[in-house]
C-alpha cells in the first residue's frame, strides 16, 4: 500500500504534476520540527545531534524571525529522509551534524538558495554503492 | 504540516533517496553525497528560493502572483 503511494508521489514529482506550496517560513522552525520527530530514536542510540545555521541574517546582523520562501512541506520530506537515514546507519554514541546555509541572490542568481547538510559519523557508503544511490 | 508516517514507511525499499532526488530536481537544486565506510556520510540538498514580493502558490510550475503584491518593473 505505501509502496503503491510512494511510487504515485515519484511518477507525480517526475511528471511536474504536483502542486508545490510555497510560503515564507522559518527554516529553524522547520529543522527542529523534523528533528523533534526523530528525537527519541537518535535518544535511544545516545546519538548526538547538533544543528548549526551558516551566513543568516539572524546570525550576520541580528535581524529575528528571517523566513525563507519556497516549499516547506518538500523541504522536510527530502531532509526527514535523509536524517532518518542517519539515525538508522549511525551506531550508538555516534553524532550527527545538521548545517543550513543561506545564499544570498547575489551570488546564486534568482532568489537565493538554501543548502541543508546531514552528516553523521556512521556506518558509510562504499563506493560502489554511491554510484547506485539515486 | 509534515507526513512522518508516510517517510518512515519509505524507508527500507529504497524509494526515498529516489524521491528526494526528483523532489530537489524539481526545485532547480541540487543533492550530493560524501561518504567513506566507517567515518561517515554527509548528505547535502539545495532548494532554490522563491520570490518572498509576490508568490503566493506555485502550481504546476506556474506561479501565481498576488495581484496586490505587484512588482512594477
Amino acid at each position: 500500500m505505501f509502496v503503491v503511494k510512494d511510487i504515485l508521489d515519484l511518477q507525480q514529482i517526475k511528471n511536474g504534476k504536483f502542486r508545490k506550496q510555497i510560503t515564507k517560513f522559518s527554516i529553524k522552525d522547520a529543522v527542529s520540527e523534523v528533528t523533534s520527530i526523530l528525537e527519541m530514536k537518535s535518544k535511544a542510540q545516545c546519538l548526538t545531534v547538533t544543528t548549526t545555521f551558516e551566513d543568516f541574517p539572524e546570525v550576520m546582523n541580528g535581524i529575528q524571525n528571517f523566513k525563507i520562501c519556497t516549499d516547506r512541506g518538500r523541504l522536510q520530506q527530502v531532509f526527514m529522509n535523509l536524517l532518518t537515514n542517519s539515525v538508522k546507519f549511525t551506531p550508538k554514541n555516534g553524532k550527527i551534524h545538521i548545517n543550513c546555509k543561506l545564499s544570498r541572490p547575489r551570488i546564486t542568481g534568482g532568489f537565493g538558495e538554501i543548502e541543508v547538510s546531514v552528516q553523521d559519523s556512521g556506518l558509510g557508503i562504499s563506493k560502489e554503492d554511491q554510484k547506485k544511490l539515486f | 504540516m509534515l507526513d512522518a508516517t508516510k517517510e518512515v514507511n519509505t524507508q527500507g525499499i529504497g524509494l526515498g533517496l529516489h524521491i528526494s532526488k526528483a523532489i530537489v530536481d524539481s526545485f532547480d537544486g541540487k543533492i550530493t553525497c560524501w561518504s567513506q565506510l566507517k567515518r561517515g556520510t554527509k548528505f547535502t540538498f539545495t532548494f532554490c528560493l522563491s520570490d518572498p514580493r509576490t508568490v503566493i502558490q506555485v502550481d504546476n510550475h506556474k506561479v501565481i502572483e498576488n495581484p496586490s503584491l505587484q512588482i512594477v518593473k
